[in-house]
């Protein structure tokens, strides 16, 4: 026998059941546009059926009388493998722009093609020479102060180039303690989380807008540093490079020496940009400096020079009355500028020879590199210090004794630096020196080293415009099972709200038929 | 596969997004005119525009230096003219005062002309272009000549004058170079050689002022000689003039060929990228009509 109040339950739970329904719609509705929102949905079932099977006596009525309708549970609707697809897409996708940024700030600091860059200063610098080769002689100063000036200017372009790549590095070394502690922020939100759904989900509730949340968050940690979740019914685990950050209620801060274990991610792309690509081209850098100041290059001095005192070129032919006159062109290996400048004489009387060209700045020691490259000072001061000649005579004017004068209409010294624009440098003495080729010359060099530059640029740009497509159809898989659909949640709320007409109209129903029963029954007669 | 708004303008986004790079390294190339801006735009390119920005560099160096090697020679051309003119003067002079008919005191009259002219030699052969003493060698900051060069020599003197023997080359190209200068020797002779154009002069004087007509008539024709020296020297300088003229007109041609080079390989190419830039602006106009078309209406605007 049934209760009589039966269906007045029934039509109610349909009410509950549809309101909940609409609800979760509404809710759905309003976070359509929430990151990291994952829709949701009232998993409604029909309510356990009275009359169990056992020894009651059926009696008349029929068995397995409906209960009406119950929501079990409000779930979300999302797919983990594809969270983690995301997230690793995500990951990469971080990395490579991280690194074309780096790379498009080095080109930035390299500034090639331009009018103002190391190319042209080099350039100038030969040319210089060549103007000095014309106009070699006292009678003529200005000559001398083109290349004094022109040589400070490669030298600065060197230092300036050299310092914006060191303040660079400490950028990116700054960036990556920032994401450290930004990570560590994230682990700390993970934590909280993990244990507020552990509390609510003990007493059997899905805590949807909660895992949302850690979720959210844990794609931001893909975005540092390569993250893997492990779920189990009963625990949640979080590892971040190898790091295990999360472990149930159990969180781990990760530190700079775990940043070497991260395999990508903003960290990794700061790491390699600041010790893969800034490293190299500040190494580059000082490679040329070093190499046009001291690199090992052969020239030919030309017959009639006189070698200064105490230089012997082995085999060389030279006057029989002056051993120090070569006799025929001679080659010769030189170390650099440098060395090719002591072999000639500066304007001083009686001769002098020339001193380092480029020496190390701020009284410092060492080899040189593109920071600490300077002009002698002793040439900053007067450009007569300038070694352009490569002959001296000796003058007498009795009675006092011969002295060794230069022949300053003599601009070979001139002509051979500025040779050397065409002539092989060794860029590798030690051959582990990292150089992109050992010989070469010198602007074909900085070819070299710029082309290079440009293919990592360009291929950095297409990595991560291609890892920018990818994590969008990560996410768009993602999306296509979590994210809110308007129109389909608009057709949800007619579909519910009529089932809640429907269910109220279920009591009005029995309202109807009770009234019936009791103010319409037995009064025959009344 | 299901299909939500949020994923709709998500990807809107990001198309629009390309498009807008799209749009701006189109109009980055427009208002540079170059189509590398940066290495990464062409890696391989960027070699060759440095390597071709380089060659022109020193390519007009080269240009310079050919024209200031031209003037030069210009210069010691019109020097050597000069000097060829007063020995022609020196030449008409010692004719008439070769001739027995002349009085002596016409012939001193003669003689003192001479010893002027021989003074212009000296300051000929003294020519400085720039400041820089022309016939000396390398020593340019030195005059060759004493005032008196003749007698600067033994037995007048132990200590005899010197010129420098070096030469003053210029680079005009790579690997190339001239050499620019006439050593005096070449021009006026050997200072210890008896045909010495000064000394040929100096002899010629002191016959006139001892009315030695047989030594006025044996000088004239060593002068005839010195003059001689002078023509060939010219000759050699004019033809080195003609060499660098070629070498002028060749280092025009290289500039303008990597020039030429350059300007493909860095410069735009305007009908492309304009084409480029209007199909980007409006495949950008045609995202943002389609925006505004399929993000708005929503189920919920059809139900009322």
């Amino acid at each position: 026998m049934v209760s009589t109040f039966h269906s007045i339950e029934v039509g109610k739970r349909g009410i509950v059941a549809q309101q909940t329904a609409i609800s979760t719609t509404g809710h759905n509705i309003t976070n359509a546009n929430t990151p990291g929102y994952t829709r949701q949905i009232a998993s409604m079932t029909a309510a356990r059926p009275i009359l169990y099977p056992g020894l009651h006596n059926k009696g008349t009525a029929p068995g397995q009388l409906g209960m009406g309708v119950e929501v079990d549970s409000i779930r979300r609707m999302r797919d983990v493998l594809l969270d983690q697809e995301y997230r690793n897409q995500n990951t990469s996708m971080n990395t490579w722009k991280v690194k074309q940024e780096a790379l498009g700030n080095i080109e930035g600091i390299v500034n090639e093609p331009s009018e103002n860059s190391l190319s042209k200063s080099i350039t100038e610098f030969w040319n210089a020479w060549q103007t000095l080769s014309k106009n070699p002689s006292s009678a003529d100063i200005s000559a001398r102060s083109v290349v004094q000036q022109k040589a400070i200017a490669l030298a600065e372009t060197f230092n300036h180039m050299a310092s914006r790549l060191n303040v660079l590095q400490d950028n990116l070394t700054e960036r990556i303690n920032v994401k450290v502690e930004e990570s560590n922020n994230y682990i700390k939100q993970v934590s909280d989380l993990t244990e507020m759904i552990r509390k609510v989900e003990a007493s059997g509730d899905h805590a949807n807008d909660l895992r949302d949340q850690r979720d959210l968050i844990v794609d931001k940690l893909s975005a540092i540093g390569n993250v893997k979740v492990v779920e189990t019914p009963d625990n949640y685990q979080v590892t971040m490079g190898n790091v295990m950050i999360i472990d149930g209620i159990n969180s781990t801060s990760i530190s700079l020496a775990d940043v070497p274990t991260l395999t990508g991610g903003e960290i990794q792309g700061y790491v390699e940009s600041r010790d893969v690509f800034v490293a190299e081209y500040m190494k580059q850098l000082d490679i040329m400096a070093n190499t046009l100041a001291t690199g090992k290059v052969e020239v030919t001095l030309p017959k009639g020079s006189i070698l200064p005192p105490g230089v012997v070129i082995p085999g060389a032919v030279t006057d029989p009355s002056n051993p120090r006159k070569l006799m025929e062109d001679t080659k010769y290996t030189v170390d650099g500028i440098n060395g090719l400048h002591k072999l000639g004489y500066t304007l001083d009387n009686p001769a002098t020879t020339g001193k380092d060209f480029f020496t190390v700045g701020n009284g410092g020691t060492g080899p040189i590199t593109a920071d600490n490259i300077r002009l002698n000072p002793l040439i900053v001061e007067n450009v007569s210090n300038i070694a352009v000649s490569m002959r001296t005579e000796m003058i007498s004017k009795p009675p006092a004794a011969p002295v060794e004068t230069v022949i300053q209409g003599n601009g070979d010294m001139a002509l051979l630096i500025a040779g050397l624009s065409e002539r092989t440098f060794n860029f590798n003495p030690m051959g582990n020196n990292g150089a992109i080729t050992n010989t070469g010359t010198y602007s074909g060099y900085f070819q070299a080293v710029v082309s290079q530059l440009g293919t990592q640029a360009d291929h950095a740009t297409k990595m991560s415009e291609n890892s920018i497509l990818l994590s969008g159809h990560a996410d768009n898989l993602r999306q296509a099972i979590s994210s809110v659909s308007i129109d389909e949640e608009a057709s949800n709320l007619i579909k519910f709200q009529h089932a809640y007409s429907a269910s109220s109209r279920v009591i009005t129903t029995v309202d109807e038929m009770l009234d019936k029963l009791i103010n319409g029954t037995g009064i025959v007669g009344r | 596969m299901r299909i939500t708004q949020s994923m709709m303008s998500d990807a809107l986004m990001r198309n629009l997004q390309s498009n807008y790079k799209r749009l701006d390294s189109n109009q980055e190339q427009l208002t540079t005119n170059r189509r590398i801006n940066r290495p990464s735009d062409d890696p391989v390119g960027i070699a060759d525009a440095l390597r071709y920005r380089g060659e022109i560099s020193m390519t007009e160096q080269f240009s310079e230096n050919a024209k200031d090697a031209d003037s030069w020679l210009k210069f010691s051309d019109t020097v050597m003219n000069e000097a060829v003119n007063i020995l022609q003067k020196i030449s008409e002079k010692s004719v008439q005062g070769s001739s027995d008919t002349v009085p002596p005191d016409a012939r001193k009259a003669i003689a003192l002309e001479v010893e002027e002219l021989y003074d212009q030699l000296v300051s000929l052969g003294n020519s400085q272009f720039k400041g820089k003493h022309i016939f000396n060698g390398e020593a340019t900051d030195r005059a060759p000549y004493p005032q008196d060069p003749a007698n600067s020599i033994p037995p007048a003197t132990t200590e005899p004058y010197k010129l420098d023997q070096g030469s003053i080359k210029i680079q005009i190209g790579a690997g190339i170079y001239t050499t620019i200068n006439v050593n005096g020797n070449q021009v006026f002779g050997d200072p210890s050689d008896s045909s010495n154009m000064f000394n040929v002069v100096d002899r010629l004087k002191n016959a006139l002022l001892t009315d030695n007509t047989q030594v006025i008539g044996a000088e004239i024709a060593s002068i005839q000689n010195s003059m001689e020296r002078i023509v060939t020297a010219q000759s050699e300088v004019g033809a080195r003039q003609n060499r660098l003229e070629f070498t002028l007109s060749r280092l025009d041609d290289l500039g303008l060929n990597y020039t030429d080079l350059q300007s493909k390989v860095e410069d735009v190419d305007m009908p492309k990228v304009i084409t480029e830039l209007k199909t980007a602006e409006s495949i950008y106009q045609a995202s943002l009509d389609t925006m505004s078309r399929i993000i708005r209406p929503s189920l919920l605007d059809f139900l009322r």
